[in-house]
């Protein structure tokens, strides 16, 4: 075992801080008292790179591995960025762009692929319904082949970037008879007749990021946008549980990390009785269980990464793990961030109370806390 | 970054495992009733592991290196638990107590005067006394304090939770001469030394754990090793014992979850095996999710003693308090799903339950762990 990153790859980390800090922090508070989206600071993660570290240059990526795409992410939690906006950046990259990248045509690649990187275009994807959450195979959205097109009806919800999606990468039931087997990969575009996006739906946390419904109503597409082959939807949705349990989880690390720096700085300046917060043991107790808790979670996320980053097949039970954790065991430590902090931990201004909302998200996104342990249970 | 272990790493992994499956019999609970078999047991598998090198001292060059050597315990650990313990303390921190000494001729005269051949030596069975009221978190305030009276020495006083007491072959005994931390080294049969074994206690019965008593007991001067920083040394032994008490937990939670798993798929409850149950198999993936934390926590923490991490003491804490708390918990959920069968004949969950707590309290306390945690993110220290 080594648990050794390299030395490009915790200059990188130390890199997007610094850029994160300077480009995007500032901007973060503005934006999530108004749950509006941050265009400018997406176009330059767009410019950094960030967008596309993993993907190959040809297309404008940085050819990063997956251990630094996590890490990145880390660091985008780590200086503060909300998650709101590594979740769109996560619904962008991975689970449109990389599905585009890995499962479409040369056409689709580069057609899609430069924009999206580069932030000019925003991805988005369409898989959860109304009716067909966890139990995805049942699926009411239809694409019927019809001639040289496919007419695409039904609707999805809870689709991050679904207002201000360019891209829509979409599942429908090409066979609306068969479960899992019948479901199909699509790229829609935005202003396709027959499409339009809901409004933004109102979230406790993860604000920044626009979330809507998407409806299909007789939406014709060409049939050179169905993304790989007919019926192999659903492997393709749930090959980006490994960037779910991975990548994605990395932005909710970073945040515990801030908390947890943020917490100690406060408790250091803070003076109640005489003396520093930092000073009495309950401080020094709750920074200790947040310490304990980034600890072990790095690990869990960062041996997801290594599994892909070394081509073997990510183990369904070692991502599952990984979600429960970060998920499940995270409000505890988030909290005790908020405790510190008092009052001001309630406020807005310190930044706590969107960690916490933001947190939230992390036993429910990408597979429920339940739903992982069901998962687990079976493989066991 | 490599989260996975060599082929020549499962091997000898896969030789510690042959040698604990072989000692299966030895590990029943009738064949370790008395002192006598528990002392027989340890020298036999003591010998055995000794000559794998896995009692060299991890932090070594020439050793396995701390990843290698928790991968070993763990499954040492899991066999058996209280043995596992016993030996961590009579060989690997028992020899540690001793390469404290800075004085070469004061460790000369002991080894030769005691018949240690090596460090650690298998054919001896160690005990350490560095427990008494407040000295864990208070390390220079010891009261055993020993006396000269006409150029001979003598020890007063009385210590703790002495792991191996009743069957090692030397006791050493941390205590104050002339003023300066020293080291006492004295065989059981002394005289002035009372060993009262900790009785009714259902907490690692096959540590043969005890108080000693000091009641003007002589110390020959080639047994004494001083003067020694307490305050060094210590922190120093703790840091082994909590490696130690990590791999422990590790391994009883290993247990803790195969067998919970593997009885929750045999038995049946309503005409279904347990686990078709939904709160059992959820029980079960909580179960599994702290395990595999906890093991790639302390894997992280070995490596970071291995590599000399700046970060190693503080992420060792980390582990110890994380891995054994995680043990509480799993052993407590395990005893929901095995249901009954737990309290009958000191069941090995039970056991695992009941032995969190010491494991917590044991080597740096849960309690002084966090706050040294605490310390080191607000940079306190």
């Amino acid at each position: 075992m080594d648990f050794e990153q390299t030395k490009a790859q915790l200059m990188f980390k130390k890199e997007v801080i610094r850029f994160a800090k300077k480009e995007i922090v500032p901007r973060v508070q503005e934006h999530e008292l108004k749950s509006e989206f941050d265009f400018q600071s997406f176009r330059k993660m767009g410019e950094f790179g960030l967008l596309g570290l993993h993907f190959p240059e040809e297309f404008g990526g940085g050819g990063a591995d997956v251990l630094t795409t996590v890490m990145a992410g880390e660091a985008l939690g780590e200086a503060g960025v909300d998650g709101g906006l590594t979740l769109a950046l996560g619904a962008h990259s991975f689970l449109c762009a990389d599905t585009i990248f890995c499962h479409g045509t040369d056409d689709h690649r580069k057609k899609y692929l430069p924009s999206l990187i580069s932030g000019e275009s925003i991805g988005c994807m369409g898989l959860t319904e109304p009716d067909a959450g966890s139990d995805v195979a049942s699926m009411k959205t239809s694409a019927i082949r019809d001639g040289d097109h496919y007419v695409l009806n039904g609707s999805k919800i809870f689709i991050t970037n679904g207002p201000i999606a360019d891209v829509i990468l979409v599942y429908a039931k090409t066979n609306p008879e068969q479960q899992h087997e019948g479901i199909s990969a699509f790229i829609v575009e935005k202003g396709t007749k027959g499409f339009s996006a809901g409004s933004p739906l109102k979230k406790m946390g993860v604000r920044t990021s626009q979330t809507s419904e998407l409806f299909f109503n007789d939406c014709r597409i060409p049939a050179e946008n169905l993304v790989g082959q007919e019926g192999m939807g659903f492997l393709y949705a749930m090959q980006t549980v490994e960037w779910d349990r991975s990548a994605l989880m990395a932005p909710f690390l970073g945040g515990m990390v801030y908390a947890m720096k943020q917490s100690a700085q406060y408790a250091n300046k803070r003076f109640q009785f005489n003396r520093p917060i930092s000073h009495f043991q309950a401080t020094k107790y709750k920074l200790a269980d947040m310490k304990i808790f980034t600890e072990a979670a790095r690990s869990l996320i960062y041996r997801i990464a290594w599994c892909k980053d070394n081509g073997q097949p990510v183990n369904h039970l070692e991502a599952a793990v990984a979600k429960l954790f970060v998920g499940d065991w995270s409000l505890n430590p988030v909290n005790d961030a908020m405790l510190i902090h008092g009052g001001y931990g309630y406020c807005h201004e310190y930044g706590m109370e969107m960690i916490f909302r933001d947190s939230r998200l992390a036993p429910i996104g990408g597979g429920t806390s339940d739903i992982q342990k069901k998962i687990i249970s079976k493989l066991m | 970054m490599n989260f996975s272990f060599t082929d020549k790493e499962n091997s000898l992994f896969q030789e510690i495992e042959s040698i604990m499956e072989k000692e299966k019999n030895t590990f029943q609970k009738d064949s370790l009733q008395t002192e006598k078999d528990r002392l027989l047991a340890m020298l036999s598998i003591q010998e055995k592991l000794f000559s794998l090198g896995y009692f060299n001292d991890y932090k070594k060059k020439k050793s396995h290196g701390p990843v290698k050597t928790l991968g070993m315990m763990k499954i040492f650990a899991k066999h058996h638990a209280s043995l596992f313990l016993a030996l961590e303390y009579s060989c690997r921190i028992f020899s540690e107590v001793i390469k404290c000494s800075s004085n070469d001729n004061q460790l000369q005269k002991f080894l030769k005067s005691s018949g240690i051949k090596n460090l650690p030596d298998p054919k001896i069975v160690g005990a350490i006394a560095y427990c008494e009221d407040f000295v864990e978190t208070d390390t220079n305030s010891s009261k055993i304090k020993a006396n000269s009276v006409d150029n001979k020495i003598f020890l007063n006083g009385h210590k703790q939770c002495v792991i191996n007491a009743g069957i090692a072959n030397w006791i050493a005994i941390t205590g104050i001469l002339n003023d300066k931390g020293a080291i006492f080294f004295i065989p059981p049969t002394s005289k002035g030394l009372t060993i009262k074994p900790i009785s009714n206690t259902s907490i690692f019965p096959g540590l043969n754990m005890a108080y000693i008593n000091l009641e003007n007991c002589l110390i020959k001067d080639d047994h004494i090793i001083s003067p020694v920083q307490l305050d060094i040394l210590i922190p120093h032994i703790q840091s082994y014992e909590n490696i130690a008490l990590t791999a422990c937990a590790l391994g009883m939670i290993d247990q803790c979850v195969e067998l919970a798993s593997k009885f929750a798929k045999k038995h049946q409850s309503e005409n279904k095996p347990m686990i078709a149950h939904q709160g059992v198999a959820f029980s079960l993936a909580e179960m599994l999710t702290l395990k595999q934390t906890a093991e790639l926590l302390a894997y992280r923490a070995a490596w970071a003693i291995e590599t000399g991490d700046s970060e190693k003491e503080v992420i060792n804490n980390c582990a110890k308090v994380f891995c054994t708390e995680t043990l509480e918990k799993i052993a407590s959920q395990s005893m929901e799903i095995l249901g009954g069968q737990v309290f009958q004949d000191n069941h090995v969950v039970e056991q695992a339950f009941q032995n969190s707590k010491f494991m917590q309290l044991s080597g740096t306390s849960a309690h002084i762990a966090r706050i040294s945690i605490g310390n080191s993110v607000l940079k306190l220290r």
